[in-house]
């Protein structure tokens, strides 16, 4: 383990918020089995007011986690400089076989949070508590995410040995390379190209035609939302990694996707993947508030943010393709050929 | 035909539950009143009227049973609803009055409808109709605590009625006034109750609960409603 004070402040924070956690888990296990909103008696005057509580702490709690997977990556960025070998977060994230899957479980986390955040906004708007008991049992249900994510840093972070050589960004990120890095450097343009800009067409007829359509249509439409915003997002980074990283760095051989998001390249990677972590997040939870039916209240409530939601992950995705294709852009205007 | 404004079910209020210090406050209180109707809650002190008062008036929530306000559970709303049903349909005048002896009288009055988002000129306009109303005209940008005890009554006054609210609480309106300032407080209680609005006060002033414009009169004792 490497004493270094962002080490110190993953391990502090995840154990904290995992404490958080746990004491949410408690309180909303006790919710989702004695809440009855009908209920005039002492029990359920307690439970309401447990949830205030409890729902504000997990917010607070939940967001924190949220922003960690970001604290995660400059914090991996920054131990390459004691890592011998390590170029950027990627020699930090691969010195040792938790990184990678610590980082990739934070990135699945970030979504699953996001969607109860919103649950719980969401809930939180109306007079009748009516979604307490889903979205109890949703944080029930995600709690072993986050055991997960704190037993994975604490491994990662125990792991962490300076004396070891890791790997560079260059080595993983390779063609050649084995594992995932391997083959996501290797995909061809020819196949993510096509593969990527006909998931974001069939996103822009699903939000402008099935879902304009006929109830039916409607219903198909929300369906395919979340599996779209899935595809798109893996699809993104495939692509990010095999095609837009080699205009950035006007290199066919370097396809880090962290670098990029260093003083270095002006911090081009922090807006493209905001886009595209926004994008995603708001696309896939706007599909899932359409499913929401009753009471109608509620439904008229999530038709609002659903809207704005479609908006925000529209917009996203639309500056993830111009950001993504500007230096593509750039380059082909300064050379007048392709890499 | 009269219609129902307040209920209460089997309202219980326990302070510090399951402590050594636990104290009920007010047990089982079950009420109906009408609206336009001018009740009092009388009862001698420490029988829990004030604290029922303000489980009407949404400043606490009971430990069981129901509080309904025009047809609304108040008491199951989570706080911000429950903050929003308090500012949109109950004023409040408190024993003490409760002003803000730095600020104006125009300022005070105004305060419950900052919340509610309305524009400073709409604000001063309807704070300009009820300092006319009270006689206050005069006093508007003075600072609360140069007002004498009856012109501090009047802005309490106007200060509860700034949001049009249905529905006026007033909690010992006369127990730090004199006989003529209680007078004159039934004047305006008299008045308001004839433009409509529902008033419920806790008195144990006879002066109060023995007027003719009391439609009706409920006795607390150990916090239960006994008649």
């Amino acid at each position: 383990m490497i004493l270094h004070p962002w080490v110190l402040g993953l391990i502090i924070g995840h154990s904290a918020l995992l404490l958080v956690f746990s004491l949410g888990l408690i309180n909303a296990w006790q919710i989702y089995r004695g809440w009855d909103y009908n209920s005039t008696e002492e029990k359920q005057f307690l439970l309401e007011k447990k949830t205030y509580l409890v729902s504000t702490v997990m917010n607070f709690a939940l967001f924190t986690q949220i922003l960690m997977l970001f604290l995660l990556e400059i914090a991996a960025d920054e131990l390459a400089n004691v890592l011998p070998g390590a170029m950027c977060a990627v020699g930090t994230l691969s010195s040792n076989s938790y990184g990678f899957p610590l980082l990739d479980l934070k990135i699945l986390s970030f979504f699953v949070y996001f969607i109860w955040l919103v649950i719980n906004y969401l809930d939180n708007q109306i007079e009748t508590y009516p979604l307490v008991r889903k979205k109890y049992l949703g944080l029930i249900l995600i709690y072993p995410l986050a055991v997960m994510e704190t037993i994975l840093l604490f491994m990662f972070a125990f792991n962490l040995d300076p004396s070891v050589i890791t790997s560079c960004c260059g080595s993983v990120y390779n063609e050649g390379a084995e594992g995932l890095g391997g083959s996501l450097a290797g995909a061809s343009a020819g196949f993510i190209l096509p593969l990527f800009f006909s998931i974001v067409t069939l996103q822009l007829l699903n939000r402008f035609v099935f879902k304009r359509w006929s109830t039916v249509d409607k219903w198909f439409g929300n369906l395919l939302e979340f599996p779209l915003w899935i595809a798109f997002f893996i699809s993104a980074i495939v692509m990010t990694i095999s095609f837009i990283s080699i205009y950035v760095y006007e290199m066919l051989s370097h396809k880090c996707p962290f670098c990029f998001m260093g003083a270095e390249y002006y911090y081009y990677g922090v807006p493209l993947y905001f886009c595209l972590f926004v994008a995603t997040a708001t696309g896939m939870t706007g599909g899932l508030l359409g499913y929401i039916r009753q009471p109608s209240i509620l439904r008229e409530k999530a038709g609002i943010l659903r809207k704005k939601m479609e908006f925000v992950s529209l917009w996203g995705m639309l500056a993830f393709v111009v950001i993504g294709f500007l230096p593509f852009v750039a380059y082909y205007m300064k050379t007048g050929r392709l890499i | 035909m009269s219609n129902l404004i307040i209920e209460t079910i089997n309202v219980t209020k326990t302070y510090n539950p399951g402590k050594p210090n636990e104290a009920i406050a007010v047990k089982d209180a079950s009420l109906q009143i009408n609206e336009g109707s001018l009740v009092v809650l009388k009862g001698p002190s420490g029988s829990g009227k004030t604290t029922l008062l303000s489980l009407i008036g949404c400043q606490a929530k009971p430990t069981r049973g129901e509080v309904i306000i025009r047809g609304k559970r108040i008491s199951k709303l989570p706080e911000k609803f429950m903050n929003r049903h308090k500012r949109n349909h109950i004023g409040f005048i408190f024993q003490h009055f409760q002003l803000i002896g730095g600020m104006s009288v125009l300022d005070n009055i105004v305060l419950p409808l900052i919340p509610e988002g309305i524009s400073p000129k709409e604000r001063s306009k309807r704070a300009d109709r009820l300092l006319e109303r009270f006689d206050l005209a005069h006093r508007r940008q003075f600072k609360v605590s140069y007002l004498s005890g009856g012109e501090q009554q009047r802005v309490a006054i106007a200060r509860a009625l700034i949001n049009n609210a249905g529905i006026l609480l007033a909690d010992e309106p006369s127990a730090h006034l004199d006989s003529r300032l209680t007078s004159d407080l039934l004047v305006y209680i008299n008045q308001l109750k004839q433009s409509g609005q529902t008033i419920l006060i806790t008195s144990h002033d006879p002066i109060i609960y023995q007027h003719p414009a009391v439609d009706q009169v409920f006795e607390m004792k150990d916090g239960q409603v006994i008649s």
